[in-house]
């Protein structure tokens, strides 16, 4: 005889409409911070869910119905940015003329040497320290979430889900100089929000 | 304290034959990316020598790279945004009428 709790989970991905209240606020957090527009992160899950029932069959036996979902709801995000890149050209000017500057000596023997006081700090304690606390994550998420909007989809592609510099280009339709700019632009913001809200905050971390 | 003559002498000579910083931070996206030629790296090696911002620098942005991949999961617990009722309601009524088909 089956344990109930093996019995429940058995009958819950039995029915679809169960993995709405699963699933469906974890899928949606994935496409909002991809997408920055609800109403479409909606209709992508719900497109997702669609899509799932339609290759319910292919699913049949397998135990990680949340991986294989977030596999269907990536291809549609993909299809989306592709789509997105053929209507609109992607390049976010405004970024590009933004490389914070003003933390660089300006002329002189030094020029564009970090201004020591607004180099990049000690990172302490140490570094690597509670990166798998929630708090650190909600600081990332507000982090990630002030980049321009299509420097954030650029940077998750290519640091979060880990897409080729190529297929990055080739998906979005941008040239490589383009990508590198906006890639570095992206890190080097990133890296002084994380450390102006948690490596180097003075009360110390939560 | 003012660094000595000698001293002195050093950093300009490595400073006029390395990258800038602000350079050393373009690198320093550009090898996550692929890695960069040998006599480059040796050349952004050569600047950490003299300079203890753009060493933390390159450190740090690839600890943020590391840490990245792990924010496809984190993102439940990192963000706040829930599907509404109406929207969960609409679609199960959207995934029935499919199965029904």
């Amino acid at each position: 005889m089956q344990s109930p709790s093996a019995d429940s989970s058995a009958a819950r991905l039995a029915d679809p409409e169960a993995w709405v209240d699963e699933y469906g606020d974890y899928l949606f957090r994935y496409a909002l911070v991809r997408l920055r527009d609800e109403s479409l992160a909606e209709d992508m899950v719900q497109e997702t869910f669609l899509a799932a029932l339609k290759s319910d069959a292919a699913f049949a036996g397998r135990s990680a119905p949340k991986s294989w979902l977030v596999g269907i709801l990536k291809n549609k995000i993909v299809d989306h940015y592709r789509k997105a890149s053929r209507e609109t050209p992607f390049t976010d000017l405004e970024f590009m003329a933004d490389e914070q500057s003003d933390r660089f000596i300006p002329d002189g023997l030094f020029k564009d040497a970090w201004i020591h006081e607004l180099g990049p700090l000690e990172w302490s304690p140490a570094p690597g320290a509670g990166l798998d606390s929630e708090a650190f994550w909600k600081t990332f998420h507000e982090c990630s979430g002030k980049l321009p909007r299509k420097v954030a989809r650029v940077f998750l592609l290519r640091e979060v889900d880990d897409v080729s510099t190529e297929e990055i280009c080739a998906l979005l339709d941008i040239k490589p100089n383009h990508l590198w700019v906006m890639l570095h632009r992206a890190r080097m913001a990133l890296r002084a929000c994380l450390e102006a809200n948690w490596f180097a905050r003075p009360e110390g971390k939560p | 304290m003012k660094p000595g003559p000698v001293k002195m002498w050093f950093i300009t000579w490595v400073w006029n034959h390395t990258p800038t910083c602000k350079e050393v931070t373009r690198l320093a996206s550009q090898r996550l990316d692929g890695p960069l030629p040998l006599s480059t790296r040796l050349r952004v090696w050569l600047h950490t020598t003299i300079c203890a911002w753009c060493k933390r620098y390159l450190e740090q942005v690839k600890l943020v790279r590391d840490a990245a991949p792990g924010y496809a999961d984190k993102v439940e617990q990192a963000s706040e945004k829930s599907l509404s009722a109406d929207a969960k309601a609409r679609m199960k009524r959207a995934m029935r009428e499919k199965d029904a088909e």
